[in-house]
């Protein structure tokens, strides 16, 4: 019971004291919110396409006839771009629209369209339809719009020679013609991130998004991040005397290292916490996505423990290297940031190159990473999760063992 | 009280023959190419129960390490130590229950008050409910704290970082405690204090060990006293014996400011005088020294005198001679 007791105070002064440390606390809740926030909002557009969120066009229909509903209702059907009409609005108001990147694009409808495909003449710029590009649209994007605007506009004009040639062709012909308007183009496509009938609903397989990425990258981050107060704390004790006293007093090591683990331990799970509130509720107030968390809370349970136990294991390993605070906060805070960089938590891996992909795996943030999009991404449970926790596991407890040696060592 | 093994009854704490050496840190991570720092030679000293022991030395003589080898901070590598007759290492867990260290550094957590780090260390010494409670207490009062009791410890003045960090080696009621220069760094009211709350303490029965480079502080409370450098014991004697000897045959007279070239012609005239700085020493045992004349001449010269003494010397005087002047790092 007095073992119990020792431990029980260690644990109560540990958090006492990190409780008091404002920077502490700001480095472990406040910067990885902040990330989150930023990164989410600022990857978003760049994740929308693949997520499946469409491109918003606004509409100029000057012609407001049969051929320019027909040539919107086709660019529609593309099912890429939502066009967007607003008849209040004047000619100034959508250049401005335009200008102020409140839309990507600016489709303006000739007033005479419906003549000039009836003529079947060579057309001169704009005398069909005018696209305005606005200052941050993807050239992608751009060259993506026009080609569908030149497939709906050939398919338009087909569709009124037809009309032409209706009463003199056989009906043979004229249902063959048909097929090959309406008919499949016989190309497949299949999205890795959904499942093989292509429907994200059936098993609520999620497509990527920022937040989705975001989320997990910054709160592996935020959680190898107590390396920092984790190690200033063991280091300070040393330097205060403080840890001499405490060998002369009987207290086990083992009481000591668990009093400083156990309360870190709880702080890296309110850290998993808050960060995912974070991802459902605040990133989507600030009109970010939301963040959905997977089938699996036995798996995600799983995952975030282990990456808390690699984390601590190195926090522990760098404030015995480590001689002063300021030694443990540079060797701390630069390896967590390279580990970062490497392990896809600031550049998703999939924007890496290839060797960087292999490479990223060295990174213990990036099993920590890959075990997160397991559960949100890839409906992974504790199976799918179980390889990155072995990881993780092995390198918290070796980080450890090499920590304790190094310590009992330090100590004579 | 288990019975001593090494079979010296009389002393508490007993050193034979220990020897320390450190590894040299900048090569400790070298692959077995450690070198090896002798910071204690052939140690053996007795303390014996309820006494006030100073430990002197110049920095880097080995007290520091003498005492974190006494308190179970280092391990014993050669010797044999006991301990009110348990046996260094195996009656670790014993040792540690009697006995109490205040290192020289603020030991304690300076962002928890008085009141947190005294909780914290006494739930560490297995106390709880009111027993904890009357040890904080008694704690408080023998090194008063009150004032600053719920305050966090990084805004207390030095001389109350002191007393606390005193407080908190009171709380398992020690046998015996292990002072480590515990007045540096602080105002003479607050020394003052503490000097007079350690005598108490040695009135209660407890066996102080106490390092310190204040001599006059040494020379006003120890009752024995050690001097070791280049991690040998020099002397082991009380006090009284130390500062008897050959010095006490000379009146020294310390001057309050130097004395001018009239003043040292006139007591030129004394040739068993040897004026060094402030400093006038005169041989009582020679056979034409006049003390009165001498010390008449002063009160008409009107020279101020800081102290005078005569059948002993100041301790420092005594350190000196056995340590040497030269500089240590």
């Amino acid at each position: 019971m007095i073992e119990v007791g020792k431990l029980r105070a260690i644990i109560n002064k540990e958090l006492l004291l990190l409780s008091r440390d404002i920077h502490g606390l700001l480095l472990l809740f406040v910067m990885p919110i902040v990330f989150i926030l930023i990164m989410s909002l600022a990857m978003q557009q760049d994740f929308a396409s693949r997520a499946g969120v469409k491109i918003e066009v606004l509409v100029n229909d000057l012609a407001s006839d049969e051929a320019s509903r027909r040539l919107l209702e086709l660019i529609a059907e593309k099912d890429v771009f939502t066009l967007v009409s607003d008849k209040a609005l004047q000619s100034p108001d959508f250049l401005e629209l335009i200008q102020n990147d409140r839309y990507a694009l600016l489709l303006e409808v000739n007033p005479h369209l419906s003549d000039e495909l009836n003529q079947h003449a060579e057309n001169s710029l704009g005398d069909l339809l005018t696209i305005t590009v606005a200052p941050a649209t993807k050239r992608q994007n751009e060259m993506i719009f026009q080609s569908i605007v030149r497939e709906v506009l050939s398919r338009l004009r087909l569709e009124y020679g037809l009309k032409k040639l209706q009463q003199s062709m056989p009906e043979d012909v004229l249902a063959k013609m048909d097929v090959l308007l309406n008919g499949s183009n016989g190309i497949g496509v299949v999205y890795s991130y959904q499942d093989k009938e292509g429907h994200l609903s059936d098993k609520q397989r999620q497509a990527p998004s920022s937040v989705q990425q975001s989320v997990p990258a910054w709160l592996v981050f935020s959680l190898f991040f107590v390396v920092v107060p984790l190690s200033n704390t063991l280091i300070n004790e040393r330097q205060l005397g403080t840890m001499n006293r405490l060998r002369t007093i009987d207290v086990r090591p083992w009481q000591l290292i668990a009093g400083k683990l156990v309360p870190y331990f709880v702080v890296n799970q309110l850290q998993v916490i808050l960060m995912l509130l974070v991802g459902i509720y605040l990133v989507p107030w600030f009109g970010g996505d939301q963040l959905t968390l997977g089938e699996s809370l036995p798996g995600l349970v799983c995952i975030s423990v282990a990456v808390s136990c690699a984390a601590l294991g190195y926090a522990i390993l760098i404030a015995v290297l480590a001689r002063t605070t300021e030694q443990a906060t540079t060797l701390g805070g630069t390896s967590n940031i390279i580990l970062a960089a490497i392990g896809g938590i600031m550049v998703p891996k999939f924007m890496m190159p290839e060797a960087m992909q292999q490479f990223s795996a060295v990174s213990p943030m990036s099993w920590g990473l890959e075990g997160f999009l397991d559960i949100f991404l890839r409906s992974g449970g504790v199976i799918e999760v179980f390889q990155e926790v072995m990881a993780l596991l092995g390198f918290g407890f070796a980080c450890l063992l090499l920590a304790l040696v190094l310590f009992t060592y330090k100590t004579d | 009280m288990k019975k001593d093994q090494s079979g010296n009854t009389n002393a508490y704490i007993s050193l034979t023959n220990v020897r320390h050496c450190y590894r040299r840190d900048s090569l400790r991570i070298g692959m077995g190419l450690e070198g090896q720092n002798q910071v204690l030679n052939d140690v053996s000293l007795d303390i014996s129960q309820g006494s006030l022991f100073g430990l002197l030395g110049p920095n880097g003589a080995g007290k520091t390490t003498l005492i974190s080898l006494l308190t179970g901070v280092i391990p014993l590598q050669k010797g044999r130590v006991s301990i009110a007759g348990y046996q260094v290492p195996v009656d670790r867990d014993e040792i540690k229950k009697i006995s109490s260290l205040v290192p020289q550094e603020y030991s304690f957590y300076p962002s928890l008050s008085g009141r947190e780090n005294l909780l914290f260390f006494g739930q560490l010494y297995g106390l709880s409910g009111n027993l904890l409670q009357e040890r904080i207490d008694y704690c408080v009062e023998v090194c008063g704290l009150q004032q600053m009791f719920e305050r966090r410890a990084q805004h207390y003045s030095g001389g109350v970082k002191r007393r606390l960090n005193l407080a908190i080696g009171l709380l398992n009621k020690p046998s015996i405690l292990y002072l480590d220069e515990p007045t540096v760094g602080i105002d003479a009211q607050s020394r003052h204090f503490i000097l007079n709350a350690i005598k108490s303490l040695q009135t209660q029965g407890m066996t102080i060990i106490y390092t310190s480079h204040y001599m006059e502080e040494v020379q006003a409370i120890c009752d024995d006293i050690a001097v070791i450098d280049h991690g040998r014991v020099l002397v082991q004697t009380s006090l009284t014996e130390l500062l008897k000897g050959e010095a006490s045959k000379k009146l020294v007279v310390e001057l309050c400011q130097p004395l001018s070239d009239k003043q040292e012609r006139v007591l030129s005239s004394f040739t068993t005088l040897l004026v060094t700085g402030q400093k006038i020493t005169m041989d009582i045992e020679a056979e034409n020294n006049d003390i009165y004349h001498f010390l008449s001449v002063l009160q008409e010269m009107q020279v101020g005198i800081d102290r005078m003494y005569y059948g002993a010397r100041p301790l420092e005087e005594v350190y000196l001679s056995m340590t040497e002047l030269s500089l240590r790092d």
